[in-house]
């Protein structure tokens, strides 16, 4: 069944047309056999730029990349011997055994079951280090900038209709990755109070629910600006119902009651995922999500090992999040169809600035990219920058390119082929999702 | 079309929507017969605004009551412009309470924002960069000389002066002038209840320095910034001047010309042509970058009086909630309206994000879209002045009982003009209730049409 938006709006109610099961889950156009049905992406931005180094951080001094690191950290460094309890492994590229931050457990124990990949040296080539240019790229998939579409926005362009919402962003801005031509890419802060008040003294909630949803059918002499706004209230109040018909609580998730927005943003995702595999027919048909951490700008006061500093509490909350996030996956029974992956705009400077309790770091180049998920193939990737050979600006060269990591998801997750979607295509792939 | 030109009631209220927070019937009636020239000096006025929110001891409760006594200045009929500018330098240096809860500085800084806002820019650039709150923000108070911290001095490039790119794409600086303009700002120090901090020659990075290499503004030498205490620092010259030196690739002034196309998106619409941006670019340039001269310049262009700029733009938060109170004569304490503007997006004193508040349509996502219905129905539903207090018998001719009578009225209120099709599910929602007994259709029907009609797509834009 297809029917136009203003139909829908003017049908016998939203709510039973969603029930009734309007949105399709969908299968890839080009299936191809490592690709999974109904592939869900969910994109977690650490806001600022994360301070890669002190992420993931050399252990032992192969290829002197330790003793460097204390040289060029000697107030935020994390003595080598606070990291056996988070080793990861050696680095591919130079030798060095890595760890995780001493507070990223959670991840270290997901590491270890396999299924999260670390990649390392990850970065956008000409490594821009201004926040809105660095994002805009990442947004794109194209180191030239933002043009209006994102890199996953042209790929539901191909795979989905005007009609579809396919992507959700947790906040108030729509994702750059998501932006699209059709213009489907919904943005919302919370989903759980998504219902609009009524009037407590004169209810009436039924009768201008209705006059909404036909002031917001589409309007054929609006004006371009007041047409995009009519589409947005659609996206409002078609998805109102099933807003208001998903449990965002009390199914057991492990992410409940914790109080970082990251966790709260984590179990509205893991809510809908859960309701889409429980209830099919009325599926939302949500295949890309966005989620934003903030707080990784630390030029002072970034704080070094101790768990209370502030980037080991970004860290903290992160990794608790994300392994709390993976178990309501395994719960659910998803976690072979759900990728997540973690992106900065950019990583920091090596040499600390500042000194003791204020030292902080400048913006950087080389980042690290996390992946995790039932289809992903865990360990490290990429290669670590080398300390030894900065970057013009002093910070860790860009050794693998960004590009490289979405062609990897776009061809062996999403079924898809990256040509149509990276200006610069082909990319040579990476190993941490199984090629078909 | 020329200054001299009467204004009449259209043209009133889009005044007062842009240069100001909307208007009562009232004040439109009073703006109509002035000329256009007029009514911009009454708007700009002569004086000086000096005033600042109270700073309370902290915690939400001070945030509060700045929110709210800045609220309050915006709906002041004298000083609506004033405050409109205020609103843009906030967004403009962004500076969140989130990152700086400290009501004293965040009041000083505000307090920049009306007295200088319309002044010299070079001063406001001045008084911001030694300002306590952005000190504390961009961390200008742990940048020394051994390890220049570089994030005002990024910020003040890419953000607050220059940006990133001129207006032909073209960069316009290098990473080595934001590692020497943070050489240049290291040193400022804060005593504890300081507002305004003072730049310690032994924490100053005195050594030489170089800029904006193969710029007109290019220098070489121990450049630094005034540091206010009075006695003269060493440096040759002032960063500040040289931003304001600095050419884009084309030659033209950068800092005139971002300052007069973002204050023209403000005020105007989105993406002015070239030429119109080079106008007030020159305009600001010629009054020594006094932002007074630049908002008259816009003020009194024709592209602002045009049919282009109307309906051109989304209303931010702030525009819709007060346009919204003054139109329909609603009465408030306007206690429950900062949360309210915060779930729409535009938290006061706390920007969402170093860039600032969203632009644009950033403001029209669906979820912050849904916020504004929200918004709506509170306000229909206000009957006490601790939120909103909107009494429909006020609003509405209490004679009148044609439904298309009764929601013409209350669209003129708003001046807003909806398609055909939304004015039918307007007066059909209206018609609906007559069959109710009169108290029952007040209550219920008429406040139900306040909340539809702020609803109305087209009355998200202005």
């Amino acid at each position: 069944m297809r029917i136009n938006r203003r139909q829908f709006l003017r049908g016998a109610g939203s709510a039973a047309l969603l029930a009734s099961g309007h949105v399709l889950a969908w299968v890839p156009r080009r299936a191809r056999a490592a690709a999974p049905a109904n592939p869900v992406v969910v994109l977690v931005q650490l806001s600022g730029g994360n301070d890669a180094l002190n992420t993931v951080i050399p252990v032992n001094n192969a290829a002197a990349q330790r003793s460097l690191y204390d040289f060029y950290r000697p107030s935020l460094r994390v003595a080598a011997s606070a990291l056996s309890g988070t080793l990861l492994g050696t680095d591919p590229g130079n030798g060095t055994s890595l760890a995780f931050h001493p507070v990223m457990t959670g991840l270290k124990t997901l590491f270890d079951g396999g299924h999260v990949a670390v990649l390392n040296g990850v970065g956008i080539p000409g490594a821009p280090l201004s926040h809105q240019g660095a994002l805009e790229a990442w947004w794109a998939g194209d180191p030239a900038g933002f043009a209006g579409t994102g890199w996953l926005g042209r790929f539901t362009d191909a795979e989905f209709t005007a009609a579809d919402s396919p992507s959700l962003a947790l906040g108030a801005r729509p994702a750059g990755a998501f932006a699209s031509l059709n213009g489907n890419a919904l943005a919302a802060p919370a989903l759980a109070d998504f219902a609009l008040p009524d009037d407590p003294l004169h209810p009436d909630l039924a009768a201008r629910a209705a006059a909404w949803s036909a002031l917001y059918g589409a309007d054929a002499t609006d004006a371009p600006l007041v047409a995009r706004i009519r589409r947005a209230g659609a996206d409002v109040l078609a998805r109102a119902p099933l807003f208001e018909t998903v449990a965002f609580s009390g199914w057991g998730s492990a992410l409940e009651g914790a109080s970082s927005s990251l966790h709260s943003d984590l179990l509205q995702i893991a809510s809908l995922i859960r309701y889409d595999e429980l209830f099919p027919d009325a599926a939302s048909g949500i295949a890309l999500y966005h989620a934003v951490q903030p707080g990784y700008d630390t030029h002072a006061r970034q704080g070094a090992a101790e768990p209370e500093g502030r980037h080991p509490m970004l860290l903290s909350q992160l990794s608790d999040a994300l392994a709390k996030f993976m178990a309501d996956l395994a719960a659910v029974g998803v976690e072979n169809r759900v990728l997540v992956l973690v992106y900065s705009e950019f990583g920091r400077r090596a040499r600390e600035c500042g000194s003791g309790d204020t030292a902080g770091t400048d913006h950087g180049a080389a980042g690290t990219v996390l992946a995790l998920g039932g289809a992903v193939v865990g360990g490290l990737y990429g290669a670590l920058p080398d300390l030894g050979a900065l970057d013009a600006n002093g910070n860790p060269p860009v050794t693998v390119d960004f590009r490289r990591v979405y062609a990897t998801v776009i061809d062996r997750f999403l079924g898809a082929d990256h040509n149509d979607f990276l200006p610069g295509a082909p990319f040579s792939l990476l190993g941490f999702l199984p090629a078909a | 079309m020329a200054a001299t030109d009467i204004l009449g009631s259209a043209d009133a209220a889009h005044l007062l929507r842009r240069a100001g927070f909307g208007a009562s019937a009232r004040e439109l009636a009073s703006f109509a017969d002035l000329t256009r020239g007029d009514a911009v000096e009454l708007l700009l006025g002569k004086k000086t605004r000096r005033s600042r929110p109270p700073a309370g001891k902290g915690g939400a409760a001070a945030l509060a009551k700045m929110q709210v006594w800045w609220l309050k200045q915006m709906q002041s009929p004298k000083w609506r412009l004033h405050e409109k500018i205020a609103l843009f330098w906030h967004a403009h240096f962004a500076t969140p309470w989130s990152v700086v809860p400290n009501p004293a500085q965040l009041a000083r800084q505000n307090g920049v924002f009306r007295e200088l806002g319309l002044g010299a820019f070079r001063t406001l650039l001045y008084e911001i960069t030694r300002d306590a709150a952005m000190l504390e923000f961009r961390d200008g108070v742990r940048s020394g000389p051994a390890d220049p911290n570089e994030s005002f001095a990024r910020a003040l490039l890419e953000q607050y002066a220059l940006g990133p790119r001129d207006l032909a794409g073209m960069p316009n600086y290098v990473e080595a002038d934001v590692v020497a303009f943070a050489r240049g700002l290291t040193g400022f120090q804060l005593g504890p209840k300081d507002l305004a901090g003072r730049v310690e020659l032994a924490l100053f990075d005195g050594g030489t320095k170089q800029v904006f290499v193969g710029n007109a503004a290019e220098a070489v030498g121990n450049l630094g910034i005034e540091d206010g205490s009075g006695h003269e620092l060493p440096p040759e010259r002032s960063l500040l001047d040289l931003l304001l030196a600095h050419r884009d690739s084309d030659a033209r002034p950068t800092v005139a010309r971002l300052i007069a196309k973002k204050l023209w998106e403000w005020l105007a619409y989105p993406e002015p042509a070239l030429a119109l941006v080079d106008a007030l670019a020159d305009a600001f340039v010629a009054s020594g970058y006094q932002t007074r001269a630049l908002v008259s310049a816009i003020l009194l262009r024709d592209e602002f009086w045009s049919p282009a700029a109307r309906s051109s733009t989304p209303r931010t938060p702030v525009d819709f909630a007060l346009a919204s109170l003054r139109a329909l004569g609603a009465k408030s304490s306007l206690a429950a309206l900062p949360a309210a503007l915060a779930r729409m997006g535009m938290p006061l004193f706390d920007p969402p994000a170093v860039e600032g508040f969203d632009r644009g349509e950033e403001w029209l996502s669906a979820g912050l879209l849904q916020r504004r219905l929200e918004f709506a129905q509170a306000l229909a539903a206000g009957r006490s002045s601790k939120t909103y207090a909107l009494a429909p018998k006020k609003l509405f001719d209490p004679k009148a009982i044609d439904p298309a009578a009764l929601v013409a009225g209350l669209l003129a209120a708003l001046d807003v003009v909806p398609s055909a099709a939304s004015l039918e599910v307007l007066v059909d929602y209206v018609a609906g209730g007559l069959g109710l007994d009169p108290k029952e259709f007040a209550e219920r029907t008429l406040r139900g049409a306040v909340a539809l009609a702020l609803s109305l797509p087209e009355y998200q834009v202005h």
